[in-house]
């Protein structure tokens, strides 16, 4: 018994943990990186989005509407005199937390479904199942229309309803990882040494099973930022005055706007396309490393 | 009172007119798209509707005995002439023999009798009897006391005369309601007019045949070719309800011949070449109402600091680019009733807002909103959300509120469900705009009595002067009456009145037959629509 010991401890020095092995095979994706940096330097002019600019994201000064860049506003100022820059900053605090919130209660959803699902099995998993698939036969934008016209604009309704609608795919993703490992030995073990359901389930299954929650969760946040500007377009999303860069379109679409006003709609523009591409090469940078099958 | 229609907004919505000047001959046929921004709500009863947006059809569908001029003066549509009596309590019509419905009957003193008739039932619905008070009888027979109106009298099928309690001044501009027809009406019990579907397949005596109506999409209406003018030239008038960004998109692209238009849109819609732009200050104007049923607004200076608090002059100025006049009392500029002289101009101020809000007795709460008693300056205000414009506005009022301790949630709606929530008086407060019809009687929106009183505004001197204006024939004396009225208004402020509207409207060259120096019916009107044409060539 004591030799054994002594050998796992050994062992555990020596072998690499697959967090350590993901890692190793990350820093050799060159564009999963630069996503990430990029990634990182969103969410840093998010936080500081108020010491960055002398600005106020929201107040008006009809006095300097429509001007075109300069020294002062660096991006240009809307038809309302706001500085676009400063909108900009603020409109991606806005974007990411709505991606990151929305994100966590699919999350938290998909988690409890899922798991139960995935290792009850029998009726329970084809009840929620089933769920998941009524979900997933409405169109994303027709559900999410709805709710918002029902529970009326704001930024935690949109939140909410992003973070409700999108849980069947995660869900599902996480059953099909519990079947699977449920039939590997160490679970089959876990079962025969007279592991108790919280246990395995907590210990064994759902540790296993959370990568490819992970590579889903981040391409998630990517498509909660999509959804909330594209709500915003519509008008059913982030309220105006606050600034979303959904909302930052839509006040941008009116045709003198878009051909002769460029700095109102690329910025906003350019931030949604960057942030979501660098979030999606992260996710298939994170997929690939962490995914054991691959050689690294 | 009058038609005025509730309504409008947003300047740029659109009322209709021109005249011809033409020196070419008009040509028949061809399409003529128009654009609004709003969709009509489909009750196209000339005695029932209450929104501009469906009044746009009606006057299409529906002819009148009178009508109203380029100069806003009254003239013969269905009528071929008027007198009134001696005594002037007595009006007598003669119509013009051979008018027909578009279902083929022709139109008489029967139908003029139950369009009037209606409006005094016991279990009329609408908004219009206070227009019709004062005729003999009328007040016996809605109470239910008789079965006739003495006032009414058919002398034969093509003459009918119509007679006052006392002399009533606007009288004669009562008669530019459209004429229905009993013949199709006469046996549906007036209770249950309102839910007929006669409202969505119309059947009138106008220039235009009612065809189809899609509500947010479109109405269809074909010339009809009975009518009993000139005209009319066109085939077919079709509305097509469009987003504000369309405007000027589908003016560049031909698909529609005219619309009105904001003001940020003129440099690019002037730019085409093959379409005019227009500008007319017209018989409107937009304002804010409080619910005066609330006691938290019901201090006149409470409103009075709104009015200083908010920078009517920059909305004037940038957001409407200089089209549109600070209004301080509801009487446009383009009435003859109009007076600036003693009108306090309210300029903004917010210092002084702040004064009378400590003169009321308010006192600023931790977050610097006021609070006094119970009562809190925290509240809903609902707008439509048309325009960019208006957008703009609302954002300054709620910027200018809050910086003198109003705080404002703004609740942007759709058209008709702010009208249904102010039907209700299940508001706080709002902006809206009228559309006012030529007699500057303001008895309809603010006689304490009124239906359209949305405010909730009772005042006995407001309704002595209203009420006195009304029967007062001599033009100079009323004048006088309602310019006392406007001041007593514009010190008491039962609405924070906003802008006299200016209109701009586009038009596309091929449409002919329009006024191309507007007056405040804007370029072409109901009394022209008839003899509105285009090109052969360009059809």
């Amino acid at each position: 018994m004591a030799e054994n010991n002594e050998e796992r401890v050994l062992s555990r020095r020596n072998i690499e943990s697959p967090w350590a092995v993901g890692w190793r095979r990350f820093k050799k994706n060159r564009i999963a990186l630069l996503g990430a940096i990029f990634l990182l330097i969103f969410v840093f002019l998010a936080i500081f989005a108020p010491y960055l600019t002398p600005h106020s994201p929201t107040r008006a000064d009809f006095l300097k509407r429509n001007e075109a860049p300069s020294s002062e506003h660096w991006l240009g100022t809307d038809e309302m005199g706001r500085d676009i820059l400063t909108r900009t900053l603020h409109g991606g605090r806005i974007s990411l937390s709505v991606g990151l919130v929305s994100v966590s209660i699919t999350m938290f959803i998909a988690l409890i479904l899922g798991s139960i699902a995935g290792y009850a099995g029998g009726f329970t998993d084809t009840i929620i199942m089933r769920l998941a698939d009524i979900f997933l036969s409405f169109p994303f934008l027709i559900l999410a229309i709805t709710a918002s016209a029902l529970l009326g604009p704001s930024i935690y309704n949109v939140m909410i309803i992003l973070g409700v609608i999108s849980w069947p795919g995660p869900c599902r993703l996480l059953r099909a990882e519990f079947l699977k490992l449920k039939s590997q030995d160490f679970i089959q073990a876990a079962v025969a040494l007279g592991g108790g359901h919280r246990r395995i389930v907590l210990i064994h299954l759902l540790p296993n099973a959370i990568p490819p929650l992970l590579v889903a969760a981040t391409l998630g946040v990517a498509s909660a930022i999509i959804g909330e500007a594209g709500l915003s377009f519509l008008g059913l999303g982030v309220p105006p005055p606050a600034p979303s860069w959904g909302n930052m379109l839509n006040s941008a679409r009116a045709l003198h706007i878009m051909e002769g006003m460029p700095w109102m709609w690329l910025p906003p523009g350019i931030a949604i396309f960057l942030a979501v591409l660098s979030i999606n090469f992260l996710g298939d940078g994170l997929r690939d490393a962490l995914d054991p099958k691959q050689e690294g | 009172m009058k038609k005025l229609v509730l309504v409008l907004l947003i300047m740029a919505l659109v009322l209709p007119a021109t005249a011809a000047i033409a020196q070419e001959e008009p040509e028949k046929g061809g399409t003529f798209h128009r654009g609004m921004v709003i969709s009509p709500r489909g009750m196209f009863n000339p005695i029932l509707y209450t929104e501009a947006y469906d009044a746009d059809v009606i006057v299409a569908v529906f002819d009148s005995l009178v009508t109203v001029n380029r100069e806003l003066e009254i003239v013969p549509q269905i009528a071929e002439s008027w007198e009134f009596s001696e005594d002037g309590r007595t009006l007598t019509f003669y119509l013009k023999e051979g008018v027909k419905f578009h279902d083929g009957v022709e139109l008489t003193a029967e139908d003029v009798k139950y369009t009037f008739k209606t409006i005094m039932h016991p279990h009329y619905t609408g908004v219009r009897f206070g227009d019709f008070a004062l005729v003999k009888g009328a007040e016996a027979y809605k109470e239910g006391e008789v079965d006739y109106v003495e006032g009414i009298e058919i002398i034969d099928d093509y003459t009918i005369s119509f007679t006052t309690e006392e002399v009533y001044a606007p009288f004669l501009n009562e008669f530019t309601y459209g004429i229905l027809p009993s013949h199709i009406l006469e046996d549906v019990p007036v209770a249950e007019l309102e839910a007929h579907d006669f409202n969505q397949n119309p059947i009138g005596a106008g220039p235009f045949k009612f065809v189809e109506f899609r509500p947010d999409q479109y109405v269809v209406l074909d010339g009809f070719e009975d009518y009993h003018q000139e005209g009319p030239y066109l085939d077919r008038m079709v509305y097509h309800i469009l987003d504000d960004e369309a405007r000027p998109v589908w003016l560049r692209q031909g698909r529609i011949d005219y619309v009105g238009i904001s003001s940020e849109q003129v440099p690019m819609v002037e730019a085409l070449d093959f379409v005019d732009v227009f500008d007319y200050e017209a018989l409107s104007y937009t304002y804010i109402c409080f619910n005066l049923r609330q006691e938290r607004f019901d201090d006149p200076r409470i409103r009075q600091a709104v009015a200083y608090g908010y920078d009517r002059q920059t909305v004037k100025d940038i957001i409407l680019d200089g089209y549109g006049v600070i209004a301080n009392a509801p009487m446009p500029t383009a009435s003859w009733a109009y007076t600036d002289e003693g009108i306090n101009e309210y300029p903004f101020n917010p210092d002084r807002s702040i004064e009378l809000m400590e003169e009321a007795g308010w006192e600023r709460g931790a977050d610097g909103v006021w609070e006094k008693d119970d009562m809190r300056m925290e509240f809903e205000f609902i707008y439509t959300e048309a325009t960019r414009a208006q957008e703009q506005m609302m954002m300054l009022f709620q910027q200018n509120m809050e910086d003198i301790g109003f705080k404002v949630h703004l609740r942007p709606m759709e058209f008709s469900a702010a009208v249904d929530r102010i039907d209700a008086r299940e508001f706080d407060a709002f902006t809206l705009g009228w559309s006012l019809g030529v007699d500057p009687d303001p008895y309809g929106i603010w006689h304490s009595t009124s239906m359209w009183n949305d405010a909730g505004w009772v005042n006995e001197r407001s309704d002595e002067l209203i009420e006195t204006g009304r029967t007062t024939v001599d033009m100079d004396e009323r004048a006088e009456i309602y310019a006392e009225w406007q001041r007593l208004m514009n010190e008491e402020l039962p609405n924070v009145f906003l802008m006299y509207s200016v209109s701009i409207v586009a038009a596309n060259e091929r449409l002919k037959g329009i006024d191309d120096d507007p007056g405040a019916q804007g370029i072409f009107w109901t009394e022209i629509l008839h003899k509105l044409w285009i090109p052969a060539d360009r059809q």
